[in-house]
């Protein structure tokens, strides 16, 4: 796991890029506003009335753009029962609409309702388990199987995809995360149209075709995963440190919720969550500013706005405990540890930013320092304030993968002699004006590749609520004074907070 | 395939055609020592990337030190400079936010430096000696080889890498400079003198390109600067060892790891191309519509229509000598055989048969107008530029890449299919559980089962 992938890319002063002072008139006519402050970059802010909030910035290197679209919604919005769902949403936004991906709608729609009862009919009688009526099983299996054949002669499959793809379109994905979902595309810059007609309709009509088909992909995405040690690791300390969170359940889903969601169960995800003021579009890139909101306005405007459900679920009891689980999995012994932390918005949350940075910030971080070199019990250890996520109180993490002859204990162990040596000693000055000095650096180079800047502020604008985010986090962190990181420490990485996941080998078992 | 898709016809979208776009051209220099310097100004940000490109890689290793390469890549600047402690560089570079790093590939070395223009001049000094005089301390040697060490015992924990990595080395035989795999013995012995000597044997300046992009005054404040940093390193291009050409397959060999684990990974090589070959562009054609995207026959066959893996691909790795074409698939291990034998068709179909005129069409697109983003911003522009001098590629590659890649037919794209796509000749490689396979391994090919190691 790359820990400082997870940071976000912060920006500093970008002055070459300004929008010109006529430019801006006409757009603060069409009701934009335009970043002035040279501190910022000068993105343009524009709202439509049905709440999809637009952010633009002109930047011009190569004739390309970039498009990232974030909802607010993820895994942790899934009903229970249903956890994956917002992941599965995502995979079929690629599947067209009722223009895209089709020979004749209104006939391929007859056979997708009878698909769908179908497999709702199968799903009913698999779910009895041991009691399930076999023939029923294989009899309604091979319906789908005709009926899905039948569909796939009214379809065209992968026309979305492929459109963008003969569009040139350059890392085109999306990702379900716990506390959003991103979509994101560049084109050439030429072809800002192209994209308001895709995403337009895909975002207003899509039609969730092949949808049991793609439920197995997932489940083939899951397997992969249960391959790899860093996502046994993580989805085992979700499971064990969350209990009534919903951070509790892993974003890919479990197998069996898996195995029961159907087209219908999606689609009214669709219908809650994706609505245009629970979204926040940036475009970045080599584009004129105004035509982009006149565009989004005719593309985007239509679409209707509906009140979104509370998100206020079950928050985490205090944990008073320490938690230890060994997945006994076919690797190298490593562990991930988890310690509650407070919330982005708690007051305390910059100085387990500050102290997650000491702790492992580069070759001159107390990890690198003390425990690869020094002791050289580690390969690697590495943390991070807040994993899975920052809409609710979340994990402060610490990856550790020891180096032979060292085991797990000795590692942890060290890592926790480092812990304590913070909590005793603050951080010096030296170790505090280097984090900032990062920070701010990392700030430019966050504005180097176009999609990530758009992905960065239209993230930070709808999970975070502004767009300026970094910037605003920066200042707190400039304020958090040494002995702030010490008490910090001491507050949240202790022992009744604690919750450790550890890989042992399987030959282990006994 | 279809023509008379509903949307693709939109007359918006079908407006679109083939972007016309070619890559700006940076200033070149070759300064005095031999050293090929690119430089490209841009004053949007106030950073400066810098890349010195050298000519050798990890098939350069020496023999019985594989891993050489690698090593003498990080220790450059972890290792420390003749005027710059290791540990002091560590210092000066995080308290200011920049970097430098190095990290070697198949046939190129590459040291990254990145700064803030404010102290680029601090930086760039650091950077000109960790290349031009590295120290190699032996207590960051010490750290270097035993984190390698520990790569190295680790390396089988993640199998999707692993079936990859073994297939090449089964395609290539495991003393072939592309087959050849890092082991305890050969990183464990490598010294600092090891290091010293292949530093000395391909660390020159005839043997580099430096390409620097970003927040500088001027080309000439700039190439002074480089100059005064480099100006008194000296060497010119490196003598390296012959690399033996890819090994014929005569027929089909299947490898078997049998492993306990969710997935069974699948690989398939075949011969592939070296960088200079004029078959790379219907190649390149082919094997996207094999294997490239989200529309590629893999892709559509295994995933979309079958929902038998998340991920499935072919592509085609160049290598100065002979690369090889790779298809790979993670699928569950009860109906492996489902996948294999669907991706093996799809092989033998673009060898046997004509693409259609759509599908060539859709690739090429595919394949053109993204090729304006791999120059996206000024050092990927300066990079591509020097790396397109570094493989030797013709004069004007970069700039007819477009043409030459509008100009394949499907006839040309079977031509190539033909010449290169046959499954019969091939490495399978299969990492998985066999006693959940639904089919033995052996209707494949004569299996040999082989032990993780």
């Amino acid at each position: 796991m790359n820990l400082s992938a997870l940071l976000p890319g912060l920006l500093l002063l970008a002055a070459p890029l300004s929008v010109k002072a006529a430019d801006a008139k006409a757009l603060e006519k069409l009701g934009a506003s335009v970043e002035t402050d040279p501190k910022y970059p000068p993105v343009v802010s524009y709202t439509l009335k049905n709440g999809l909030r637009l952010l633009i910035l002109e930047k011009k290197f190569a004739p390309t753009v970039s498009f990232a679209m974030t909802f607010k919604v993820g895994n942790v919005d899934c009903p229970s029962g249903k956890t994956g769902l917002a992941h599965v949403f995502e995979h079929m936004a690629f599947k067209g609409t009722e223009t895209m991906n089709t020979r004749n709608y209104s006939k391929e729609k007859k056979v997708l309702d009878k698909i769908e009862a179908t497999a709702q009919a199968l799903i009913a009688e698999e779910s009895r388990g041991a009691s399930a009526d076999r023939a029923k099983v294989e009899e309604l299996t091979s319906r789908l199987s005709a009926l899905e054949k039948e569909a796939g002669e009214l379809s065209v499959s992968g026309e979305f995809t492929s459109t963008y793809e003969k569009l040139g379109a350059n890392g085109m994905n999306a990702a379900t995360a716990v506390d959003y979902t991103v979509y994101q595309v560049s084109l050439p810059a030429d072809r800002v149209e192209a994209w308001m007609i895709m995403e337009s309709d895909r975002f207003k009509n899509p039609v969730l075709r092949e949808f049991y088909k793609e439920r197995s992909v997932i489940m083939e995405e899951l397997r992969m995963g249960e391959s790899k040690p860093g996502s046994v690791l993580f989805e085992n300390l979700s499971a064990a440190a969350f209990k009534a969170h919903p951070y509790h359940n892993p974003t890919i889903g479990w197998m069996d919720d898996l195995k029961k969601l159907t087209r219908t169960d999606a689609e009214r995800f669709y219908e809650t969550f994706y609505v245009p003021n629970n979204a926040t579009l940036a475009i970045v890139g080599d584009v004129d500013a105004e035509k982009i909101v006149r565009m989004t306005e005719k593309y985007f405007g239509g679409w209707r706005a509906k009140a979104l459900p509370s998100d206020a679920y079950t928050a985490e009891p205090e944990q008073d405990a320490e938690r230890r689980v060994n997945v006994f999995f076919d690797a190298k012994p490593a562990f991930y540890m988890g310690f509650h932390n407070p919330g982005e918005a708690h007051p305390d949350t910059p100085a387990l930013i500050m102290l997650s940075e000491v702790l492992s910030n580069g070759k001159t971080g107390r990890f690198y320092r003390n425990l690869v070199e020094g002791k050289s019990v580690a390969l690697y250890a590495g943390s991070h304030h807040s994993l899975p996520g920052s809409r609710y109180p979340s994990l402060f993490l610490v990856a550790g993968y020891p180096k032979e002859p060292h085991t797990s204990a000795d590692l942890e162990a060290a890592v926790w002699e480092e812990i304590e040596a913070v909590k005793k000693t603050p951080p010096t000055d030296w170790e505090m004006e280097k984090i900032i000095n990062n920070y701010e650096s990392e700030m430019v180079r966050g504005l180097e590749s176009d999609l990530n800047f758009a992905k960065n502020i239209s993230n930070n604008d709808r999970i975070m609520g502004d767009w300026k985010y970094d910037w605003a986090l920066l200042a707190r962190l400039k304020g958090v004074k040494p002995e702030e990181v010490s008490a910090a420490a001491g507050k949240y990485l202790k022992r009744s907070n604690y919750t450790i996941v550890s890989l042992a080998p399987k030959g282990a078992v006994k | 395939m279809t023509a008379a898709a509903s949307f693709a016809g939109h007359p918006v979208l079908s407006k679109f055609g083939q972007l016309d776009f070619r890559p700006g051209k940076p200033a070149r220099y070759v300064m005095e020592n031999g050293l090929t310097v690119y430089l490209l100004r841009d004053n949007t940000l106030p950073i400066v990337h810098s890349t010195l490109f050298i000519a050798a890689g990890n098939a350069h290793d020496f023999p019985g030190k594989a891993g050489i390469a690698q090593m003498t890549a990080y220790l450059a600047k972890d290792g420390g400079s003749a005027r710059h402690k290791a540990d002091d560089i560590d210092k000066t570079l995080e308290y200011l936010g920049a970097s430098i790093s190095g990290d070697s590939f198949s046939e190129e070395t590459r040291l990254d430096m990145t700064a803030l223009r404010k102290d680029f001049d601090r930086v760039f000094d650091i950077y000109a000696d960790v290349i031009t005089a590295p120290a190699f301390e032996e207590e960051k040697l010490k750290v270097a080889r035993d984190a390698e060490l520990e790569v190295i015992r680790r390396r089988n924990d993640k199998p999707d890498e692993s079936a990859v990595r073994e297939a090449k080395r089964m395609f290539y035989g495991p003393a072939h400079p592309y087959g050849v795999r890092t082991e305890l013995s050969t990183v464990g012995s490598v010294t600092r003198q090891d290091l010293l000597a292949f530093h000395s044997a391909f660390y020159r300046p005839g043997n580099s390109i430096l390409a620097v992009s970003g927040d500088f005054a001027s080309d000439e404040a700039m190439l002074a600067a480089v100059k005064g940093k480099f100006g008194a390193w000296t060497g010119a291009a490196a003598p390296r060892a012959g690399i033996p050409a890819a090994p014929e397959l005569t027929g089909r060999k299947v490898y078997l790891i049998d492993k306990k684990v969710p997935q069974a990974f699948l690989v398939v090589m075949q011969k592939g191309t070296d960088y200079l070959t004029p078959d790379n562009y219907p190649l390149a054609v082919t094997t996207d519509i094999l294997g490239g995207g989200f529309q590629s026959r893999f892709f559509r066959e295994v995933r979309t229509n079958r929902g038998l893996a998340y991920s499935v691909y072919a592509a085609n790795a160049r290598r100065k000598k002979g690369g090889f074409l790779f298809s790979y698939c993670g699928t569950k291990p009860e109906t492996y055989s489902q996948a294999l034998s669907e991706m093996l068709k799809q092989l033998e179909l673009a060898g046997a048969e004509s693409p259609a005129e759509e599908e060539v069409s859709r690739s090429k697109g595919s394949i053109v107008n993204p090729f304006v983003f791999k120059f996206a911003t000024p050092h990927k522009l300066v990079s591509e530029r020097a790396l397109e001098e570094l493989y030797g590629f013709k004069e004007g590659y970069l700039d007819s890449f477009v043409a030459d890649v509008s100009a394949v037919t499907p006839a040309t794209a079977r031509a190539a299919g033909k010449k290169y796509f046959d499954p019969s000749r091939a490495v399978i490689f299969v990492i998985g559980d066999k006693s959940k396979f639904d089919r033995p391994l052996a209707d494949f090919g004569p299996v040999t089962e082989l032990k993780e190691d």
